[in-house]
Protein backbone atom coordinates (compact mmCIF):
# COMPACT_ATOMS: atom_id res chain seq x y z
CA UNK A 1 0.00 0.00 0.00
CA UNK A 2 2.87 2.37 0.78
CA UNK A 3 4.31 2.36 -2.78
CA UNK A 4 0.86 3.15 -4.17
CA UNK A 5 0.30 5.93 -1.63
CA UNK A 6 3.71 7.40 -2.39
CA UNK A 7 3.13 7.32 -6.14
CA UNK A 8 -0.38 8.75 -5.85
CA UNK A 9 0.88 11.63 -3.72
CA UNK A 10 3.65 12.22 -6.23
CA UNK A 11 1.16 12.24 -9.10
CA UNK A 12 -1.13 14.65 -7.25
CA UNK A 13 1.55 17.01 -6.00
CA UNK A 14 1.32 19.75 -8.62
CA UNK A 15 -2.44 19.60 -9.03
CA UNK A 16 -2.92 19.82 -5.28
CA UNK A 17 -0.31 22.57 -5.02
CA UNK A 18 -1.91 24.77 -7.65
CA UNK A 19 -5.43 24.34 -6.29
CA UNK A 20 -4.17 25.03 -2.78
CA UNK A 21 -2.09 28.01 -3.89
CA UNK A 22 -4.87 29.37 -6.09
CA UNK A 23 -7.42 29.09 -3.30
CA UNK A 24 -5.09 30.63 -0.77
CA UNK A 25 -4.10 33.53 -3.00
CA UNK A 26 -7.76 34.21 -3.73
CA UNK A 27 -8.61 34.21 -0.01
CA UNK A 28 -5.69 36.48 0.79
CA UNK A 29 -6.53 38.88 -2.05
CA UNK A 30 -10.16 39.14 -0.90
CA UNK A 31 -9.01 39.73 2.66
CA UNK A 32 -7.22 42.87 1.48
CA UNK A 33 -10.63 44.39 0.59
CA UNK A 34 -11.93 43.92 4.10
CA UNK A 35 -10.75 47.32 5.51
CA UNK A 36 -12.73 49.14 2.80
CA UNK A 37 -15.85 47.14 3.60
CA UNK A 38 -15.33 47.62 7.33
CA UNK A 39 -15.20 51.39 6.87
CA UNK A 40 -18.51 51.33 5.01
CA UNK A 41 -20.19 48.62 7.00
CA UNK A 42 -23.49 50.46 7.35
CA UNK A 43 -23.86 50.95 3.59
CA UNK A 44 -23.11 47.32 2.85
CA UNK A 45 -25.50 46.10 5.50
CA UNK A 46 -28.32 48.16 3.95
CA UNK A 47 -27.37 46.93 0.48
CA UNK A 48 -27.43 43.29 1.50
CA UNK A 49 -30.75 43.75 3.30
CA UNK A 50 -32.60 44.63 0.09
CA UNK A 51 -31.57 41.47 -1.77
CA UNK A 52 -34.10 38.62 -1.96
CA UNK A 53 -33.48 35.85 0.53
CA UNK A 54 -32.95 33.27 -2.25
CA UNK A 55 -30.23 35.33 -3.88
CA UNK A 56 -28.46 35.74 -0.56
CA UNK A 57 -28.70 32.02 0.01
CA UNK A 58 -27.44 31.08 -3.44
CA UNK A 59 -24.39 33.31 -3.14
CA UNK A 60 -23.78 32.64 0.54
CA UNK A 61 -24.25 36.25 1.71
CA UNK A 62 -24.21 36.75 5.48
CA UNK A 63 -22.67 39.45 7.61
CA UNK A 64 -20.15 41.66 5.81
CA UNK A 65 -19.16 43.80 8.77
CA UNK A 66 -16.97 41.26 10.59
CA UNK A 67 -13.82 39.66 9.18
CA UNK A 68 -15.18 36.17 9.50
CA UNK A 69 -18.55 37.20 8.03
CA UNK A 70 -16.92 39.02 5.15
CA UNK A 71 -14.53 36.16 4.37
CA UNK A 72 -17.33 33.64 4.69
CA UNK A 73 -19.52 35.57 2.28
CA UNK A 74 -16.82 36.33 -0.25
CA UNK A 75 -14.79 33.12 -0.17
CA UNK A 76 -15.52 30.26 2.20
CA UNK A 77 -19.25 29.79 1.64
CA UNK A 78 -19.29 29.54 -2.15
CA UNK A 79 -16.35 30.53 -4.34
CA UNK A 80 -13.54 28.64 -2.58
CA UNK A 81 -15.51 25.38 -2.20
CA UNK A 82 -16.75 25.67 -5.77
CA UNK A 83 -13.13 25.71 -6.97
CA UNK A 84 -11.91 22.96 -4.68
CA UNK A 85 -14.93 20.79 -5.48
CA UNK A 86 -13.58 20.72 -9.03
CA UNK A 87 -10.31 19.31 -7.64
CA UNK A 88 -12.16 16.77 -5.51
CA UNK A 89 -14.30 15.74 -8.47
CA UNK A 90 -11.45 15.43 -10.97
CA UNK A 91 -9.27 13.65 -8.43
CA UNK A 92 -12.05 11.31 -7.34
CA UNK A 93 -13.07 10.48 -10.89
CA UNK A 94 -9.48 9.52 -11.73
CA UNK A 95 -8.81 7.00 -8.94
CA UNK A 96 -9.91 3.98 -10.95
CA UNK A 97 -10.96 5.33 -14.33
CA UNK A 98 -7.64 6.99 -15.22
CA UNK A 99 -5.73 3.72 -14.92
CA UNK A 100 -8.32 1.96 -17.07
CA UNK A 101 -8.51 4.73 -19.67
CA UNK A 102 -4.73 5.16 -19.84
CA UNK A 103 -4.26 1.42 -20.27
CA UNK A 104 -2.03 1.12 -17.19
CA UNK A 105 -4.55 -0.85 -15.11
CA UNK A 106 -3.42 -4.17 -16.54
CA UNK A 107 0.19 -3.69 -15.48
CA UNK A 108 -0.68 -2.08 -12.13
CA UNK A 109 -3.02 -4.90 -11.21
CA UNK A 110 -0.43 -7.52 -12.12
CA UNK A 111 1.40 -6.71 -8.89
CA UNK A 112 0.72 -8.99 -5.94
CA UNK A 113 -1.48 -6.64 -3.95
CA UNK A 114 -5.18 -6.71 -3.24
CA UNK A 115 -7.06 -4.28 -5.43
CA UNK A 116 -8.85 -2.67 -2.50
CA UNK A 117 -5.54 -1.80 -0.90
CA UNK A 118 -4.35 -0.09 -4.08
CA UNK A 119 -7.57 1.89 -4.32
CA UNK A 120 -7.53 2.79 -0.65
CA UNK A 121 -4.02 4.18 -1.06
CA UNK A 122 -5.19 6.30 -3.97
CA UNK A 123 -8.16 7.57 -1.98
CA UNK A 124 -5.93 8.36 0.98
CA UNK A 125 -3.60 10.36 -1.25
CA UNK A 126 -6.54 12.35 -2.57
CA UNK A 127 -7.73 12.99 0.99
CA UNK A 128 -4.28 14.27 1.92
CA UNK A 129 -4.28 16.51 -1.15
CA UNK A 130 -7.68 17.94 -0.18
CA UNK A 131 -6.54 18.47 3.38
CA UNK A 132 -3.60 20.41 1.97
CA UNK A 133 -5.93 22.79 0.15
CA UNK A 134 -7.91 23.33 3.37
CA UNK A 135 -4.78 24.00 5.42
CA UNK A 136 -3.57 26.47 2.78
CA UNK A 137 -6.93 28.23 2.95
CA UNK A 138 -6.72 28.44 6.75
CA UNK A 139 -3.20 29.85 6.52
CA UNK A 140 -4.33 32.45 3.99
CA UNK A 141 -7.16 33.48 6.34
CA UNK A 142 -4.69 33.95 9.19
CA UNK A 143 -2.19 35.91 7.10
CA UNK A 144 -5.02 38.04 5.68
CA UNK A 145 -6.27 38.76 9.18
CA UNK A 146 -2.84 39.87 10.30
CA UNK A 147 -2.41 42.15 7.29
CA UNK A 148 -5.82 43.86 7.71
CA UNK A 149 -5.59 44.02 11.51
CA UNK A 150 -8.42 41.59 12.11
CA UNK A 151 -8.33 38.43 14.16
CA UNK A 152 -9.36 34.81 13.91
CA UNK A 153 -9.45 32.31 16.77
CA UNK A 154 -7.31 29.19 16.72
CA UNK A 155 -10.21 26.95 17.72
CA UNK A 156 -12.29 28.58 15.01
CA UNK A 157 -9.65 27.76 12.42
CA UNK A 158 -9.46 24.18 13.61
CA UNK A 159 -13.24 23.77 13.53
CA UNK A 160 -13.40 25.33 10.05
CA UNK A 161 -10.67 22.97 8.83
CA UNK A 162 -12.65 19.97 10.07
CA UNK A 163 -15.85 21.16 8.39
CA UNK A 164 -14.21 21.93 5.06
CA UNK A 165 -12.13 18.74 4.98
CA UNK A 166 -15.12 16.55 5.88
CA UNK A 167 -17.22 18.17 3.18
CA UNK A 168 -14.60 17.87 0.44
CA UNK A 169 -13.77 14.28 1.36
CA UNK A 170 -17.46 13.43 1.01
CA UNK A 171 -17.54 14.85 -2.51
CA UNK A 172 -14.34 12.99 -3.40
CA UNK A 173 -15.68 9.77 -1.89
CA UNK A 174 -18.89 9.61 -3.89
CA UNK A 175 -16.99 10.63 -7.01
CA UNK A 176 -14.51 7.78 -6.49
CA UNK A 177 -17.44 5.41 -6.06
CA UNK A 178 -18.75 6.51 -9.46
CA UNK A 179 -15.24 6.06 -10.86
CA UNK A 180 -15.04 2.55 -9.44
CA UNK A 181 -18.43 1.61 -10.89
CA UNK A 182 -18.12 3.19 -14.34
CA UNK A 183 -14.35 3.13 -15.10
CA UNK A 184 -14.93 6.35 -17.03
CA UNK A 185 -13.54 9.67 -15.86
CA UNK A 186 -16.08 11.63 -17.86
CA UNK A 187 -19.04 9.64 -16.59
CA UNK A 188 -17.83 9.71 -12.98
CA UNK A 189 -17.14 13.45 -13.01
CA UNK A 190 -20.46 14.17 -14.72
CA UNK A 191 -22.43 12.07 -12.26
CA UNK A 192 -20.60 13.62 -9.35
CA UNK A 193 -21.14 17.19 -10.50
CA UNK A 194 -24.81 16.41 -11.07
CA UNK A 195 -25.16 15.07 -7.53
CA UNK A 196 -23.24 18.01 -6.04
CA UNK A 197 -25.33 20.60 -7.88
CA UNK A 198 -28.50 18.77 -6.82
CA UNK A 199 -27.35 18.84 -3.19
CA UNK A 200 -26.66 22.56 -3.52
CA UNK A 201 -30.03 23.40 -5.07
CA UNK A 202 -31.82 21.35 -2.42
CA UNK A 203 -29.99 23.30 0.24
CA UNK A 204 -30.86 26.66 -1.36
CA UNK A 205 -34.54 25.73 -1.60
CA UNK A 206 -34.45 24.59 2.02
CA UNK A 207 -33.35 28.07 3.13
CA UNK A 208 -36.29 29.79 1.40
CA UNK A 209 -38.93 29.14 4.02
CA UNK A 210 -40.03 26.99 6.90
CA UNK A 211 -42.17 24.78 4.67
CA UNK A 212 -39.02 23.69 2.77
CA UNK A 213 -36.78 23.49 5.78
CA UNK A 214 -37.02 19.68 5.95
CA UNK A 215 -35.07 19.50 2.67
CA UNK A 216 -31.95 20.46 4.60
CA UNK A 217 -31.75 16.89 5.80
CA UNK A 218 -31.22 15.76 2.22
CA UNK A 219 -28.22 17.94 1.38
CA UNK A 220 -24.57 17.64 2.36
CA UNK A 221 -24.37 21.45 2.15
CA UNK A 222 -26.29 21.60 5.43
CA UNK A 223 -23.14 20.33 7.11
CA UNK A 224 -20.95 22.79 5.25
CA UNK A 225 -20.79 25.68 7.73
CA UNK A 226 -17.18 26.93 7.68
CA UNK A 227 -18.11 30.49 8.60
CA UNK A 228 -20.07 29.41 11.64
CA UNK A 229 -17.26 27.07 12.69
CA UNK A 230 -14.74 29.88 12.27
CA UNK A 231 -16.83 32.27 14.36
CA UNK A 232 -17.82 29.91 17.16
CA UNK A 233 -14.87 27.55 17.30
CA UNK A 234 -17.21 24.57 17.42
CA UNK A 235 -18.73 22.12 14.97
CA UNK A 236 -22.16 20.61 14.75
CA UNK A 237 -21.35 17.03 15.58
CA UNK A 238 -24.32 15.34 13.92
CA UNK A 239 -23.98 16.84 10.43
CA UNK A 240 -20.23 16.24 10.45
CA UNK A 241 -20.78 12.67 11.64
CA UNK A 242 -23.20 12.19 8.75
CA UNK A 243 -20.57 13.46 6.30
CA UNK A 244 -18.01 11.09 7.78
CA UNK A 245 -20.51 8.23 7.54
CA UNK A 246 -21.32 9.01 3.91
CA UNK A 247 -17.60 9.21 3.13
CA UNK A 248 -16.88 5.90 4.82
CA UNK A 249 -19.83 4.20 3.12
CA UNK A 250 -18.86 5.47 -0.33
CA UNK A 251 -15.20 4.51 0.13
CA UNK A 252 -16.20 1.07 1.36
CA UNK A 253 -18.56 0.55 -1.56
CA UNK A 254 -15.91 1.72 -4.00
CA UNK A 255 -13.39 -0.72 -2.53
CA UNK A 256 -15.80 -3.64 -2.57
CA UNK A 257 -16.94 -2.84 -6.10
CA UNK A 258 -13.38 -2.58 -7.37
CA UNK A 259 -12.35 -5.76 -5.60
CA UNK A 260 -15.18 -7.86 -6.97
CA UNK A 261 -15.68 -6.59 -10.50
CA UNK A 262 -13.76 -7.32 -13.67
CA UNK A 263 -10.89 -4.86 -13.59
CA UNK A 264 -10.80 -4.27 -17.32
CA UNK A 265 -13.32 -4.73 -20.09
CA UNK B 1 28.99 -11.13 -33.23
CA UNK B 2 26.31 -8.70 -32.15
CA UNK B 3 25.29 -8.78 -28.52
CA UNK B 4 21.74 -9.80 -27.81
CA UNK B 5 20.03 -6.61 -26.59
CA UNK B 6 17.51 -8.67 -24.63
CA UNK B 7 20.00 -11.06 -23.12
CA UNK B 8 22.12 -10.15 -20.11
CA UNK B 9 25.67 -9.73 -21.43
CA UNK B 10 27.59 -11.32 -18.63
CA UNK B 11 25.28 -14.21 -18.08
CA UNK B 12 23.52 -12.67 -15.10
CA UNK B 13 21.74 -15.31 -13.10
CA UNK B 14 19.37 -14.12 -10.49
CA UNK B 15 18.10 -16.63 -8.02
CA UNK B 16 17.69 -19.95 -9.69
CA UNK B 17 15.66 -21.47 -6.92
CA UNK B 18 13.15 -22.84 -9.41
CA UNK B 19 15.69 -24.83 -11.35
CA UNK B 20 14.61 -27.94 -9.49
CA UNK B 21 11.38 -28.11 -11.46
CA UNK B 22 11.95 -31.71 -12.48
CA UNK B 23 11.98 -32.66 -8.83
CA UNK B 24 8.82 -30.66 -8.34
CA UNK B 25 7.09 -32.61 -11.06
CA UNK B 26 8.24 -35.86 -9.58
CA UNK B 27 6.80 -34.67 -6.29
CA UNK B 28 3.49 -34.22 -8.06
CA UNK B 29 3.31 -30.49 -7.46
CA UNK B 30 0.69 -28.57 -9.45
CA UNK B 31 1.38 -27.39 -12.99
CA UNK B 32 2.33 -23.78 -13.55
CA UNK B 33 -1.04 -23.13 -15.18
CA UNK B 34 -4.14 -25.31 -15.25
CA UNK B 35 -7.34 -24.28 -17.01
CA UNK B 36 -10.41 -26.40 -16.44
CA UNK B 37 -13.47 -25.75 -18.58
CA UNK B 38 -12.53 -22.09 -18.40
CA UNK B 39 -15.09 -19.70 -19.85
CA UNK B 40 -15.35 -15.95 -19.78
CA UNK B 41 -18.35 -14.68 -21.67
CA UNK B 42 -18.82 -10.98 -22.33
CA UNK B 43 -22.06 -9.23 -23.03
CA UNK B 44 -22.82 -9.90 -26.66
CA UNK B 45 -21.69 -13.50 -26.43
CA UNK B 46 -18.00 -13.12 -27.23
CA UNK B 47 -15.27 -14.42 -24.98
CA UNK B 48 -13.54 -17.72 -24.32
CA UNK B 49 -15.34 -21.02 -23.96
CA UNK B 50 -14.47 -24.22 -22.10
CA UNK B 51 -10.71 -23.89 -22.39
CA UNK B 52 -8.93 -26.90 -21.03
CA UNK B 53 -5.14 -27.02 -20.90
CA UNK B 54 -2.24 -27.22 -18.51
CA UNK B 55 1.28 -25.88 -18.65
CA UNK B 56 3.87 -27.88 -16.70
CA UNK B 57 6.83 -26.14 -15.12
CA UNK B 58 9.82 -25.51 -17.31
CA UNK B 59 7.88 -25.35 -20.57
CA UNK B 60 7.45 -22.60 -23.12
CA UNK B 61 3.80 -22.81 -23.99
CA UNK B 62 2.69 -20.97 -27.10
CA UNK B 63 -0.82 -19.58 -27.11
CA UNK B 64 -1.59 -19.01 -30.72
CA UNK B 65 -4.53 -17.31 -32.34
CA UNK B 66 -5.56 -14.42 -34.59
CA UNK B 67 -6.47 -11.02 -33.18
CA UNK B 68 -9.72 -11.21 -31.23
CA UNK B 69 -9.47 -14.97 -30.71
CA UNK B 70 -9.41 -14.70 -26.91
CA UNK B 71 -5.69 -14.67 -26.11
CA UNK B 72 -5.72 -11.46 -24.08
CA UNK B 73 -8.91 -12.49 -22.30
CA UNK B 74 -7.21 -15.71 -21.21
CA UNK B 75 -4.18 -13.77 -19.98
CA UNK B 76 -6.42 -11.40 -18.06
CA UNK B 77 -7.99 -14.38 -16.33
CA UNK B 78 -4.50 -15.67 -15.46
CA UNK B 79 -3.72 -12.26 -13.93
CA UNK B 80 -6.96 -12.21 -11.95
CA UNK B 81 -8.23 -9.16 -13.82
CA UNK B 82 -11.31 -11.02 -15.04
CA UNK B 83 -13.51 -13.39 -13.11
CA UNK B 84 -14.27 -16.59 -15.05
CA UNK B 85 -17.92 -17.01 -15.97
CA UNK B 86 -17.51 -20.78 -15.60
CA UNK B 87 -14.68 -23.13 -14.82
CA UNK B 88 -11.41 -22.17 -13.23
CA UNK B 89 -7.80 -21.33 -13.85
CA UNK B 90 -5.04 -21.93 -11.35
CA UNK B 91 -1.45 -20.73 -11.18
CA UNK B 92 0.77 -23.16 -9.28
CA UNK B 93 -2.40 -24.52 -7.71
CA UNK B 94 -3.71 -21.10 -6.65
CA UNK B 95 -7.06 -19.98 -8.03
CA UNK B 96 -6.38 -17.00 -10.28
CA UNK B 97 -9.44 -15.10 -9.03
CA UNK B 98 -9.84 -15.99 -5.37
CA UNK B 99 -6.12 -16.25 -4.63
CA UNK B 100 -4.89 -13.79 -7.20
CA UNK B 101 -2.42 -12.06 -4.88
CA UNK B 102 -0.54 -15.29 -4.25
CA UNK B 103 -0.74 -16.25 -7.91
CA UNK B 104 0.61 -12.88 -9.05
CA UNK B 105 3.51 -13.12 -6.63
CA UNK B 106 4.70 -16.08 -8.71
CA UNK B 107 4.51 -14.51 -12.14
CA UNK B 108 6.00 -11.77 -14.25
CA UNK B 109 3.86 -10.14 -16.90
CA UNK B 110 4.65 -8.32 -20.13
CA UNK B 111 1.54 -6.70 -21.62
CA UNK B 112 0.94 -6.58 -25.34
CA UNK B 113 0.14 -2.90 -25.33
CA UNK B 114 3.11 -1.27 -23.58
CA UNK B 115 1.28 1.70 -22.10
CA UNK B 116 3.23 2.75 -19.04
CA UNK B 117 3.36 5.70 -16.68
CA UNK B 118 4.71 8.12 -19.25
CA UNK B 119 5.82 10.84 -16.85
CA UNK B 120 7.91 8.54 -14.70
CA UNK B 121 11.53 7.76 -15.38
CA UNK B 122 12.43 4.13 -15.97
CA UNK B 123 14.04 4.00 -12.53
CA UNK B 124 11.02 5.50 -10.76
CA UNK B 125 8.71 3.13 -12.60
CA UNK B 126 10.70 0.06 -11.62
CA UNK B 127 11.11 1.32 -8.05
CA UNK B 128 7.35 1.70 -7.79
CA UNK B 129 6.67 -1.84 -8.99
CA UNK B 130 9.57 -3.26 -6.95
CA UNK B 131 7.84 -1.85 -3.88
CA UNK B 132 5.29 -4.65 -4.22
CA UNK B 133 7.95 -7.34 -4.49
CA UNK B 134 10.36 -8.84 -1.97
CA UNK B 135 13.26 -6.73 -0.64
CA UNK B 136 16.23 -6.60 -2.98
CA UNK B 137 14.07 -6.60 -6.10
CA UNK B 138 15.19 -3.12 -7.13
CA UNK B 139 18.83 -4.11 -6.89
CA UNK B 140 18.15 -6.97 -9.27
CA UNK B 141 16.22 -4.61 -11.53
CA UNK B 142 19.21 -2.26 -11.73
CA UNK B 143 21.53 -5.16 -12.53
CA UNK B 144 19.19 -6.43 -15.23
CA UNK B 145 18.85 -2.94 -16.72
CA UNK B 146 22.60 -2.61 -16.76
CA UNK B 147 22.97 -5.98 -18.46
CA UNK B 148 20.38 -5.02 -21.04
CA UNK B 149 22.15 -1.68 -21.57
CA UNK B 150 18.99 0.15 -20.59
CA UNK B 151 19.34 3.72 -19.35
CA UNK B 152 16.79 4.15 -16.55
CA UNK B 153 17.16 7.92 -16.25
CA UNK B 154 14.97 9.22 -19.12
CA UNK B 155 11.26 9.54 -18.71
CA UNK B 156 9.36 6.66 -20.23
CA UNK B 157 7.65 8.92 -22.77
CA UNK B 158 11.08 9.60 -24.27
CA UNK B 159 11.98 5.93 -24.70
CA UNK B 160 11.92 4.10 -28.02
CA UNK B 161 9.64 1.09 -28.49
CA UNK B 162 12.57 -1.26 -28.02
CA UNK B 163 13.64 0.38 -24.77
CA UNK B 164 10.07 0.37 -23.47
CA UNK B 165 10.03 -3.31 -24.17
CA UNK B 166 13.24 -3.66 -22.15
CA UNK B 167 11.67 -1.78 -19.24
CA UNK B 168 8.72 -4.15 -19.36
CA UNK B 169 11.02 -7.11 -19.51
CA UNK B 170 13.02 -5.91 -16.51
CA UNK B 171 9.86 -5.42 -14.44
CA UNK B 172 8.71 -8.90 -15.40
CA UNK B 173 12.03 -10.55 -14.51
CA UNK B 174 13.24 -8.44 -11.59
CA UNK B 175 11.62 -10.60 -8.89
CA UNK B 176 12.81 -13.80 -10.58
CA UNK B 177 9.32 -15.28 -10.99
CA UNK B 178 8.90 -18.96 -11.87
CA UNK B 179 6.27 -18.07 -14.50
CA UNK B 180 6.40 -15.48 -17.28
CA UNK B 181 3.15 -14.44 -18.94
CA UNK B 182 3.79 -12.62 -22.19
CA UNK B 183 1.05 -11.06 -24.29
CA UNK B 184 2.36 -10.61 -27.83
CA UNK B 185 5.66 -9.34 -26.46
CA UNK B 186 7.46 -8.90 -29.78
CA UNK B 187 4.86 -6.67 -31.39
CA UNK B 188 6.61 -3.59 -32.74
CA UNK B 189 10.10 -5.05 -32.45
CA UNK B 190 12.28 -5.34 -35.52
CA UNK B 191 13.29 -8.86 -36.64
CA UNK B 192 16.64 -8.62 -34.85
CA UNK B 193 14.93 -7.57 -31.63
CA UNK B 194 12.39 -10.37 -32.00
CA UNK B 195 15.14 -12.93 -32.44
CA UNK B 196 17.00 -11.66 -29.39
CA UNK B 197 13.87 -11.72 -27.33
CA UNK B 198 13.11 -15.29 -28.27
CA UNK B 199 16.66 -16.31 -27.37
CA UNK B 200 16.12 -14.78 -23.95
CA UNK B 201 13.01 -16.90 -23.49
CA UNK B 202 15.02 -20.01 -24.26
CA UNK B 203 17.53 -18.91 -21.61
CA UNK B 204 14.73 -18.55 -19.09
CA UNK B 205 13.45 -22.00 -19.92
CA UNK B 206 16.92 -23.44 -19.43
CA UNK B 207 16.78 -21.95 -15.92
CA UNK B 208 13.59 -23.88 -15.25
CA UNK B 209 11.17 -21.03 -15.82
CA UNK B 210 7.79 -21.54 -17.38
CA UNK B 211 6.73 -19.20 -20.18
CA UNK B 212 3.18 -18.60 -21.38
CA UNK B 213 3.68 -16.90 -24.73
CA UNK B 214 0.67 -15.44 -26.48
CA UNK B 215 1.17 -14.63 -30.15
CA UNK B 216 -0.52 -14.49 -33.51
CA UNK B 217 2.76 -15.29 -35.24
CA UNK B 218 3.04 -19.02 -35.91
CA UNK B 219 6.64 -18.77 -37.01
CA UNK B 220 7.66 -16.99 -33.80
CA UNK B 221 5.95 -19.58 -31.60
CA UNK B 222 7.42 -22.47 -33.56
CA UNK B 223 10.91 -21.12 -32.93
CA UNK B 224 10.72 -21.30 -29.14
CA UNK B 225 7.69 -23.16 -27.85
CA UNK B 226 7.60 -26.76 -26.67
CA UNK B 227 3.84 -27.04 -27.03
CA UNK B 228 1.22 -24.86 -28.61
CA UNK B 229 -2.44 -24.23 -27.94
CA UNK B 230 -4.34 -22.90 -30.92
CA UNK B 231 -7.37 -20.75 -30.17
CA UNK B 232 -9.96 -19.36 -32.52
CA UNK B 233 -13.22 -17.55 -31.78
CA UNK B 234 -12.66 -18.23 -28.08
CA UNK B 235 -12.40 -21.99 -28.46
CA UNK B 236 -9.34 -24.21 -28.32
CA UNK B 237 -8.75 -25.77 -31.68
CA UNK B 238 -5.80 -27.90 -30.59
CA UNK B 239 -3.06 -28.35 -28.02
CA UNK B 240 -0.07 -29.96 -29.71
CA UNK B 241 3.64 -30.46 -29.48
CA UNK B 242 5.34 -28.00 -31.76
CA UNK B 243 6.99 -30.79 -33.74
CA UNK B 244 3.61 -32.34 -34.45
CA UNK B 245 2.21 -28.99 -35.45
CA UNK B 246 5.09 -28.50 -37.85
CA UNK B 247 4.36 -31.89 -39.37
CA UNK B 248 0.70 -31.22 -40.06
CA UNK B 249 0.53 -27.60 -41.09
CA UNK B 250 0.88 -26.69 -44.73
CA UNK B 251 3.30 -24.22 -46.24
CA UNK B 252 3.14 -22.59 -49.60
CA UNK B 253 6.04 -22.73 -52.05
CA UNK B 254 6.25 -20.60 -55.18
CA UNK B 255 8.51 -21.72 -58.00
CA UNK B 256 9.63 -19.87 -61.11
CA UNK B 257 10.93 -22.39 -63.63
CA UNK B 258 12.89 -22.26 -66.87
CA UNK B 259 10.68 -25.07 -68.18
CA UNK B 260 7.55 -26.77 -66.76
CA UNK B 261 7.94 -29.60 -64.26
CA UNK B 262 8.33 -33.03 -65.78
CA UNK B 263 5.34 -35.34 -66.02
CA UNK B 264 5.05 -37.54 -62.95
CA UNK B 265 6.97 -35.01 -60.82
CA UNK B 266 4.49 -35.37 -57.96
CA UNK B 267 4.33 -39.16 -58.04
CA UNK B 268 4.92 -40.66 -54.60
CA UNK B 269 4.84 -37.31 -52.82
CA UNK B 270 1.54 -37.36 -50.96
CA UNK B 271 2.49 -34.34 -48.86
CA UNK B 272 2.92 -32.05 -51.88
CA UNK B 273 0.00 -30.66 -53.86
CA UNK B 274 -0.08 -28.44 -56.92
CA UNK B 275 -2.28 -25.46 -56.14
CA UNK B 276 -1.81 -23.25 -59.19
CA UNK B 277 0.10 -23.22 -62.45
CA UNK B 278 0.62 -20.14 -64.61
CA UNK B 279 2.66 -18.97 -67.63
CA UNK B 280 2.41 -22.33 -69.29
CA UNK B 281 3.64 -24.13 -66.19
CA UNK B 282 6.68 -21.86 -65.68
CA UNK B 283 5.25 -20.42 -62.46
CA UNK B 284 3.72 -22.89 -60.01
CA UNK B 285 2.40 -22.71 -56.49
CA UNK B 286 2.67 -25.76 -54.25
CA UNK B 287 1.31 -26.76 -50.87
CA UNK B 288 3.87 -28.60 -48.74
CA UNK B 289 3.04 -30.54 -45.61
CA UNK B 290 5.81 -31.75 -43.29
CA UNK B 291 9.47 -31.85 -44.29
CA UNK B 292 10.33 -30.69 -47.80
CA UNK B 293 13.38 -32.96 -48.18
CA UNK B 294 12.00 -35.20 -50.94
CA UNK B 295 10.59 -32.25 -52.82
CA UNK B 296 13.88 -30.37 -52.74
CA UNK B 297 15.74 -33.42 -54.01
CA UNK B 298 13.43 -33.63 -57.04
CA UNK B 299 13.57 -29.90 -57.62
CA UNK B 300 17.33 -30.17 -57.82
CA UNK B 301 16.74 -32.04 -61.11
CA UNK B 302 14.55 -29.22 -62.47
CA UNK B 303 15.36 -25.86 -64.01
CA UNK B 304 14.48 -23.74 -61.00
CA UNK B 305 15.02 -20.00 -61.51
CA UNK B 306 13.55 -18.81 -58.23
CA UNK B 307 12.02 -20.36 -55.14
CA UNK B 308 9.97 -18.62 -52.45
CA UNK B 309 9.18 -20.59 -49.28
CA UNK B 310 7.70 -18.20 -46.68
CA UNK B 311 7.03 -19.26 -43.08
CA UNK B 312 3.75 -21.00 -42.45
CA UNK B 313 0.92 -18.73 -41.39
CA UNK B 314 -1.77 -19.32 -38.85
CA UNK B 315 -4.44 -19.96 -41.47
CA UNK B 316 -2.59 -23.05 -42.64
CA UNK B 317 -2.92 -24.50 -39.14
CA UNK B 318 -6.60 -23.66 -38.94
CA UNK B 319 -7.12 -25.14 -42.36
CA UNK B 320 -5.66 -28.42 -41.17
CA UNK B 321 -7.69 -28.63 -37.98
CA UNK B 322 -10.93 -27.45 -39.50
CA UNK B 323 -10.57 -29.96 -42.29
CA UNK B 324 -10.07 -32.63 -39.64
CA UNK B 325 -13.15 -31.49 -37.76
CA UNK B 326 -15.29 -31.46 -40.90
CA UNK B 327 -14.06 -34.92 -41.88
CA UNK B 328 -14.86 -36.21 -38.40
CA UNK B 329 -18.39 -34.83 -38.71
CA UNK B 330 -18.85 -36.51 -42.04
Amino acid sequence: MIPMLRKSLWDLRWTAFWYAAGGAIYIFAIALFYPTVREQAETFTKLVAVYPKAVLAIFGFTDLTTYTGFMGTETLNLIWPAVIIVFATLGGSAVVAKEVEDGTAELLLSVPARRWRLLLAKEAALGIGLLGTVVAAALALVIGAVVVSASVKADGLLAMTVVMAAFLCTVAAYTSLFSSVTSSRGAAAGMSLGVTVAFYLIWVVATLGDSWKWLKNLSIFTAYTPQKALETGSIDAVPIAILVAITAACVLLALVTFERRDAVA
Amino acid sequence: MLANPFRPRRGLRIGGKHSSHHVDRELNLPDAITAQRLSKVYRGGKGIFDLEFSVPEGEIFGFLGPNGAGKTTTIRVILGLLRPTRGSLSVFGLDSWRESTGAKARLGFVPGDPRLYERMSGAAFLEFLAGFRPPGTMNRARKLASQLELDLRPRIRHLSRGNRQKVLLVQALMHDPPLLVLDEPTGGLDPLGQGSFLELLKDERSRGKTVFLSSHDLHEVERVADRVAVIRDGKLVAVEDVEKLKAVRERRMELTLGRPLRDGFFDGMSDVRLIASQNGGNHVELSVCGRPTALLERLAQEDVIDLVYPPADLESVFLHYYTDIEEAHE
